[in-house]
């Protein structure tokens, strides 16, 4: 009766040994940031993308066959009010891109653009296999604000007529201006 | 569709396509079947040098007199295997490719070499290995065409951006669709219609290798990895993440 108790504590108390075991190891592979944001992702979702104040980017790496969705909504003082994303890849690739919302939630546009993919891998400490996973985050943001932008533009002006658009490329410094006269669309 | 289509372009050089005997070709063109054939005159003795006994398989390997001789690790898989691949490595046939499979292992594999010099065996284990990844690689189709590829000098970069926007959207779609799929039916549905996808995709792939139309062939071979990945989700389903 005694003894066979004991075997019984042994054999329950072997397989919580090899799960204690177990977490350590996925630790190790990854930061702690990574697995937050893989097991935790922040803002997970879509937004409407005919909506005139969504910008959608949506990027790929066809090395490792990953998909990423990220879609900024943008208010009238030019500023990320909401963002989401839905990415479909590894663990840091999730994790890239669930930080970069978190990151460009309340930017301006051109603050949000500065964003580099070099800030994204030290924060989550990417190896540098992983790196191009902060990339591909990169390129989404940057690719919601280009469709962003595009679709106003192709939309003219909701608010008013009559103002000139002036913007300055932040690659080339060259500054362009476009000229939207009263009754033109 | 990439943008580093010029990358993929420099280092399609005959340097980088290596293998074996590259001086035998002259014409760019007939590199790649020189290189599939090339393997036979320069590593595959159809007698064995040692005893002069017709060898079972194209692998320097001898069960009656135990000769054995190394073959570089970059050895074309389609030689090391002995398949037939006329003007069209990407057509294999897998029965044959299996058959062809199980003989070689048969030749080499280390249990016939255990009572033998230790040098033996690390060569035959070395060579049983090599047969193993030959195999797993010419089996399945994206594999194969990404093995293809990159004899060719099309390596994709883990840098590379997809450029082509209909696959994305195309992408994106069917895996949210999986990751919304309420129950069975729904993901069983995507996968058949994802399988008529990848059964055209490599068709097409074929089709694209009989052509020697490598630029569109590496195009193709990215959908396919992409509808694999849908393939794998969905039988993946309802194992989700998060």
């Amino acid at each position: 009766m005694f003894r066979s108790s004991i075997a019984k504590t042994v054999r329950a108390a072997a397989p919580r040994a090899s799960r204690v075991t177990a977490r350590p190891v996925l630790a190790r592979g990854y930061h702690e940031k990574v697995i937050s944001h893989y097991e935790n992702p922040r803002n997970v979702g879509s937004l409407p993308k005919n909506d005139t104040d969504v910008g959608t980017g949506l990027v790929g790496a066809p090395a490792c066959g990953d998909v990423m969705k990220l879609q900024i909504r943008v208010d009238e003082n030019g500023v990320i009010s909401d963002v989401k994303f839905k990415t479909f890849g590894c663990g840091s690739a999730i994790a890239s891109s669930s930080y970069m919302t978190e990151r460009v939630k309340g930017l301006s546009l051109d603050e949000a653009e500065k964003i580099k993919n070099t800030e994204i891998a030290k924060e989550l400490a990417l190896p540098p296999v992983k790196l191009h996973c902060s990339m591909l985050a990169e390129d989404a943001i940057r690719s919601a604000i280009r469709d962003y932008r595009t679709k106003r533009q192709s939309a003219g002006s909701p608010k008013a007529k009559g103002f000139i658009d002036v913007s300055q490329s932040v690659a080339t410094g060259e500054t362009v201006a476009t000229a939207h006269p009263p009754g033109s669309s | 569709m990439f943008r580093s289509a010029l990358r993929a372009a420099s280092i399609r050089t005959p340097a980088s396509r290596v293998p074996l005997v590259p001086t035998l070709c002259s014409a760019q063109r007939t590199l790649s079947l020189c290189l599939y054939r090339g393997f036979v005159s320069a590593y595959s003795p159809s007698k064995c040098p040692q005893c002069s006994a017709p060898l079972p398989t194209p692998l320097p390997a001898c069960p009656k007199c135990q000769y054995i001789e190394r073959v570089p690790s970059n050895a074309p898989y389609h030689e090391l295997l002995g398949v037939e691949t006329g003007f069209n490595p990407f057509a294999v046939d897998t029965r044959d490719l299996k058959r062809h499979f199980l003989q070689a292992q048969k030749v080499c594999h280390p249990d016939t070499w255990s009572r033998q010099p230790k040098e033996k065996q690390d060569v035959a284990d070395h060579m049983s290995s090599l047969i193993n990844e030959a195999y797993k690689t010419l089996l399945d189709p994206l594999r194969r065409i990404q093995y293809l590829l990159q004899q060719e000098g099309y390596e994709i970069s883990e840098y590379d951006q997809l450029d082509d926007m209909e696959l994305l959207v195309e992408v994106m779609d069917e895996r949210e669709l999986i990751d919304k799929a309420a129950n069975q039916s729904e993901v069983d549905e995507i996968k058949s219609r994802n399988q008529e996808k990848i059964k055209a995709t490599v068709a097409e792939i074929e089709q694209l290798v009989g052509d020697r139309d490598w630029e569109r062939a590496n195009q193709a071979a990215v959908r396919l990895k992409y509808l694999q990945g849908i393939h794998d989700a969905a039988q993946a389903w309802p194992n989700i993440d998060w």
